[in-house]
């Protein structure tokens, strides 16, 4: 029997809600300890996370503690997904399992983070900067939607945690455009993306995930 | 198959993006640390978005790297050094044991350096050097957002000489470049990054030691100089 994963989360924060995805469709045990902020930045955080970010996470049946969503996200496929439910364990997909990955973190979250900065949180409104961070959102979409011709997952013919890894920062995006996301049009200008999305977001434990997300967020702030 | 390949007997693997790139550097220095053959492909800044690039990468950026070994195509830095050390880094010359709990925080690392360092020093370039209208408090953002991480950087390495057990690997090797370009962002006027985070700037020194690290800077700087003749020589027509 395994002990629960604890992993350090927010309500709101996109990033965590990823690593929960990969729980439920490992159907793997989990603690979710809900951190605001301010609690990131404190030294008992520190330990866990230098960076004092969230996710991380704490493995007791391995003893592994880390952070970096990509990084969990590998890791838990590796521990735990033996039968390669939502991974390839093999070459070549495993290395364009990874890219994607890779191409989330680096190239999805910090952008479209960007684009909700410059929205909603920076203390002037500057329309160059959120002009420059609408365009790279929109090119991600255009780039996911170009790979998806033909597909139905990113990787391979099944679903990974490469396409699981970007869902929870396109929920965001109704936030993070407010008024202007109908101007987006993204149905119709990207619309093997969004089969895609639908695909994604039938699933089970995605569904679970995101009703789990919606909850905490709505208790957030209390 | 690949375990039966060594530098001397394998194909030279194909890395696309030119070593004045902080990105497709960072991938030449491992490719250097492990002595593996490579060829660059560069690939101008005008033809990335476009055919016949988008093709081996549909996000239109660099690096990329093609291993004819295995005729695999990765891109994105991350994936391509991790594809790298697991194929060629058998004897773990500058990682540990795959699956092991040291091989976990090299990842983690690498994942922190590939999501947050090279995008936010990225955008803090961008707006000191790119952005067409001045903007104080975006640049201001950035820039803090360099000396916060330095400063995570700073503090890890308190006491230590890597950041991950007591060796060189590949997460020490991956912020090498990123951390070079804050520099040049940031230090004039008598300040030195450096000498702020004063065990990164040790850090960088060890790691400009390298054999396989320091020889991309050097091809680096030696790049600049002569893009800085060829521009100044362009001037005076």
């Amino acid at each position: 029997m395994l002990k629960p994963i604890v992993l350090w989360g927010h309500a709101m924060g996109p990033n965590p809600w990823k690593v929960v995805m990969v729980f439920k469709e490992l159907s793997l045990p989990y603690e979710h300890k809900y951190l605001e902020i301010r609690d990131m930045q404190t030294p008992a955080y520190e330990k866990i996370n230098p960076n004092g970010r969230v996710p991380a996470i704490e493995d007791p049946n391995t003893g592994i503690n880390l952070w970096e969503s990509g990084a969990i996200i590998q890791y838990l496929v590796h521990t735990y997904d033996k039968e390669n439910r939502v991974s390839y364990s093999s070459s070549p997909e495993k290395f364009y399992m990874e890219q994607w990955l890779y191409f989330q973190t680096s190239g999805q979250g910090p952008y479209f983070g960007q684009s909700a900065w410059f929205n909603h949180y920076h203390p002037e409104m500057i329309k160059t900067a959120q002009d420059r961070y609408k365009e790279q959102v929109k090119r991600v979409y255009k780039v996911l939607d170009s790979h998806l011709v033909g597909r139905k997952y990113l990787v391979g013919d099944k679903c990974t945690v490469a396409d699981i890894s970007f869902i929870t920062w396109f929920t965001m995006v109704p936030w993070m455009f407010g008024d202007e996301l109908q101007a987006l049009e993204l149905e119709s200008t990207y619309p093997n993306w969004f089969a895609w999305n639908e695909r994604l977001m039938a699933r089970d434990a995605i569904k679970k995930t995101l009703a789990e997300h919606e909850k905490a967020d709505g208790r957030h702030g209390e | 198959m690949t375990s039966t390949l060594t530098p001397a007997t394998m194909k030279p693997l194909v890395l696309y993006g030119s070593l004045l790139g902080p990105n497709p550097a960072k991938v030449g220095m491992v490719l250097r640390s492990l002595g593996l053959p490579f060829e660059i492909k560069e690939v101008g800044f005008g033809d990335v978005k476009k055919e016949p690039y988008v093709s081996v990468n549909p996000n239109g950026r660099l690096p990329s790297l093609y291993d004819p070994n295995s005729d695999i195509t990765i891109w994105e830095s991350g994936a391509i050094i991790e594809y790298v050390i697991e194929t060629y880094d058998k004897d773990q010359k500058i990682s540990f044991p795959h699956a092991s709990k040291e091989d976990w925080e090299c990842k983690q690392w690498l994942y922190l350096q590939v999501s947050g360092q090279g995008p936010y020093y990225g955008q803090a370039w961008w707006f000191q050097f790119h952005h067409p209208t001045p903007n104080p408090s975006a640049l201001e953002r950035y820039q803090n957002e360099v000396k916060r991480v330095s400063g995570v950087l700073n503090k890890h390495l308190t006491s230590k000489k890597f950041l991950v057990g007591d060796k060189l690997t590949y997460a020490d090797i991956s912020f090498v470049t990123w951390q070079k370009s804050a520099e040049k962002m940031l230090n004039k006027d008598g300040y030195e990054i450096g000498k702020e985070f004063e065990n990164v700037g040790g850090w960088m020194e060890r790691l400009r030691a390298n054999e396989g690290v320091g020889s991309v800077l050097k091809e680096q700087s030696e790049g600049m100089a002569k893009m800085a003749e060829a521009s100044a020589a362009a001037k005076k027509e």
